[in-house]
């Protein structure tokens, strides 16, 4: 696996985590 | 060695050169594994989000006992309506967040990754030492702190934390999941430890077969209670079987 691949799959995973944060924040938003 | 970042690994000492990097390869392509491991992150931090902010809007609202709903008493302090659907978003948070947990699982245990007991518990635990602080520290109107919140926050602070900085320093037994190198090979893949950091006592109940205990190490010893492997039928440990 090159050092490309272990980089997209750390940003993706940064990026689910963070999508997950922005997304509860909309669903508090909506039902809060 | 092993090398983290996000779901990869580096080949397992016990595979060859040759059969590691086939492995390797074959979980690159594991799109399927790498798509429940990224969904299933994304529902999980956002349970425990929702968690978060339901919790902290319950605090901030300062309402410590209120009742809603039909019932054959009269309600005295009736619940706001941002309360009660704080109090209704924290179960749905907490199933939600489980089931993609369990998506989360799927996709570790096909290309390996930080445990999910792991993020769901220092998540847990972690995120909602900061509220309980805050609002223990809270003087509000009376002038006084909360005690009761700020004798849970430290305890929770230590549960979430306390884990989460061991399984980044330890990766390996219930905190980190390695990728089973390859699924045709592991099933007569040897069981004996080759003193790497990942081979020693893992629990995931698809890697290989685990290896005696380590002493200092974290992980279900083989054959005892918490080994997945172990069955209420069968409550032998595998490793005596004749």
């Amino acid at each position: 696996v090159t050092v490309a691949a272990k980089l997209l799959v750390a940003v993706l995973t940064l990026a689910a985590a963070a999508s997950g944060v922005l997304l509860a924040n909309a669903i508090a938003g909506a039902v809060l | 060695m092993t090398f983290v970042v996000g779901g990869t690994t580096s080949p397992r000492p016990e595979a060859g050169p040759a059969g590691g990097g086939r492995a390797q390869v074959g979980r690159a392509r594991d799109v399927l594994g790498h798509l429940a491991l990224f969904v299933g992150l994304a529902g999980l931090v956002t349970g425990l989000a929702l968690l978060y902010i339901s919790v902290d809007h319950l605090l901030a609202s300062g309402v410590t006992s209120c009742a809603s709903g039909p019932q054959p008493y009269v309600v005295a302090n009736p619940c706001p309506d941002d309360v009660l659907r704080a109090s209704l978003l924290i179960p749905a948070a907490v199933v939600g967040g489980l089931v993609f947990a369990g998506v989360y699982a799927v996709g570790v245990s096909r290309v390996g990754g930080v445990s999910p007991w792991l993020v769901g518990w220092s998540g847990l635990f972690g995120s909602l030492a900061v509220p309980f602080w805050r609002y223990g520290l809270d003087f509000g109107s009376s002038g006084e702190a909360n005690v009761g919140l700020l004798v849970v926050a430290p305890i929770f602070a230590a549960m979430g934390f306390g884990p989460l900085l061991y399984g980044g320093i330890n990766r390996e037994g219930l905190f980190y999941a390695p990728a089973p190198a390859s699924r045709p090979a592991t099933s007569g893949a040897s069981a004996t430890p080759s003193g790497g950091p990942g081979s020693a006592g893992p629990a995931w109940p698809t890697g290989p077969a685990p290896g005696p205990r380590v002493p200092g190490r974290i992980g279900p010893r083989p054959g005892g209670i918490l080994d997945p492997r172990r069955t209420p039928a069968d409550p032998r440990p595998p490793a005596t079987r004749p």
